[in-house]
């Protein structure tokens, strides 16, 4: 099997699978446009990812390799739903600042199917908090006066009205 | 109006945060300010990857998540949210550029009707006539083939109204001056009312099931007993007879007459009604059905999960005027 190397941010090279890098869809794009696909010796740099992060964007890009591609059809619920798959679920038990910089990565590599399950934790995070919860959970200041945070609170409950 | 917290992620999202009536105070945005809400620890996250974690919530949470900060508000006021969120849910239909509170409204009143399976009884419902061996609350309906009761329309329920010999004939009214929101986006975009029950005939016996809506305005204001008259000349077995011209002018009517010895399937009721008056007053949800071989005991039709919402497929576009306003 083909593979290709990207070397993370601190300089350490993950030689992998030209099938798994495809999943990225910038990595897809750069391969085609290049004609890199023959190039064994070539080393793809990847600035804005470090390597730990990579190693587990290339985890899950393994798990998932036999996905189906991800379409917009409202039959398959995986993608219109909350739900995270069992194994997704124990992936992404992470500290939040991995989380967020997996999100980062992929939406740099353009993987979809880890943006949308990691952008769904943490919504999970968020779900069924006050808005002080929300603050403290994420380290947000209150930055409304008085009077705003009032009007909003009306607006949101005349519109909360069934 | 929002521009000065942010540089907005687009020009979409700008201008549907502009038209949300809350004017935030101006103030200069230290950039402290500017990062508040979309700095986490060391990683700062664009508003585009924020608007599609919000835009993972139920419409309750979204609704505490604006109330977080400044930067928040603007995301979760902005349309471009709620058209993801749209496109996501009701793919492949395409958003169309709507006020946030629409879409909000779409997603957080899956059904104006109240009381669809008869979980509280009667409760809500209003007869008009109940004749025969009266309506009954089925738990466990015979005669045919069980309900999909996965389905979200039952909100887990498995019970269903079971009609009888008698015409039985309820309804609810939705009256629009409690309903506000509800008021001011069918007045300034007139989206098109959505109703739906599913309904059933018992394989054994032949019957009949109609689903009818009816807008009333200041002008034309329909009793119950009207409701009763364009029943009654419906009824009985004369039933290749046409719909006769009812005194009643906006309304839209299902009906289905179900045959003897048929599969006994559930079936699901449709009506998107279009045309209705833009100054409607209160909506009339209504439904009626009986057995039409006159058969002692429940043998008539059998419904439940009735729903009636707004359908954003028919819809005004955006007028970009700020007099408008619904706030």
């Amino acid at each position: 099997m083909p593979q290709i190397k990207l070397q993370s941010s601190d300089g350490e090279v993950f030689p992998i699978d030209v099938e798994i890098a495809k999943m990225s869809t910038t990595l897809k794009t750069m391969l085609e446009d290049l004609g890199m696909e023959d190039d064994d010796d070539e080393i793809v740099p990847l600035p804005n990812v470090n390597a730990a992060i990579l190693r587990k964007v290339l985890e899950w890009c393994t798990a998932h390799r036999h996905d189906p591609p991800i379409v917009d059809d409202p039959n398959i619920l995986d993608t219109r739903t909350n739900n995270i798959t069992c194994w997704d679920a124990e992936f992404l038990k992470v500290d939040q600042g991995t989380l967020f910089e997996l999100i980062l990565a992929a939406n740099y590599l353009d993987i979809r199917g880890l943006l949308d399950v990691a952008c769904k934790s943490v919504a999970t995070l968020i779900s069924g908090k006050t808005p002080e919860d929300i603050r403290k959970t994420f380290n947000i200041k209150n930055d409304f006066t008085p009077e705003e945070e009032e009007e909003i609170r009306k607006e949101n409950e005349c519109c909360a009205e069934k | 109006m929002f521009a000065e917290f942010g540089v907005g992620i687009g020009k979409t999202c700008d201008e549907s945060s502009k038209k949300s009536a809350i004017k935030l105070r101006r103030q200069f945005m230290s950039i402290e300010n500017y990062c508040n809400g979309l700095q986490f620890g060391d990683n700062f996250i664009p508003k585009e990857i924020l608007i599609h974690i919000l835009s993972y919530l139920s419409p309750a949470d979204i609704l505490e998540a604006s109330m977080v900060c400044k930067n928040w508000f603007n995301m979760t006021r902005s349309s471009y949210m709620w058209r993801m969120k749209y496109e996501r849910l009701e793919a492949p239909k395409k958003a169309k550029n709507l006020p946030w509170y629409v879409y909000f409204y779409y997603f957080n009143v899956d059904t104006l009707v109240k009381n669809t399976n008869g979980e509280e009884a009667f409760k809500h419902w209003m007869f008009i006539c109940n004749g025969g061996d009266r309506l009954i609350i089925e738990h466990s309906p015979k005669g045919c083939e069980p309900m999909p009761k996965e389905h979200p329309d039952f909100h887990g329920y498995t019970s269903c109204f079971t009609t009888s010999y008698g015409m039985a004939l309820k309804y609810q009214v939705i009256e629009l001056s409690e309903k506000k929101l509800l008021q001011h986006i069918i007045r300034t975009h007139h989206p098109a009312l959505y109703a739906s029950e599913w309904f059933v005939g018992r394989k054994d016996c032949s019957s009949l099931y109609k689903l009818i809506v009816i807008c009333n305005t200041k002008a034309y204001k329909c009793r119950p007993e009207e409701i009763y008259k364009l029943a009654d000349e419906i009824r009985g077995r004369a039933v290749e007879r046409p719909l006769p011209l009812s005194t009643i002018p906006h309304k839209k009517v299902f009906r289905k007459e179900i045959d003897q010895w048929g599969d006994g399937i559930w079936e699901k009721a449709e009506i998107l009604y279009e045309d209705y008056p833009r100054d409607v007053e209160n909506i009339i949800f209504c439904h009626y059905g009986q057995d039409t071989q006159f058969w002692a005991g429940h043998y008539g039709s059998k419904f439940a999960g009735g729903v009636l919402k707004i359908s954003l497929e028919k819809i005004d576009p955006w007028e970009d005027d700020d007099s408008k306003e619904f706030f």
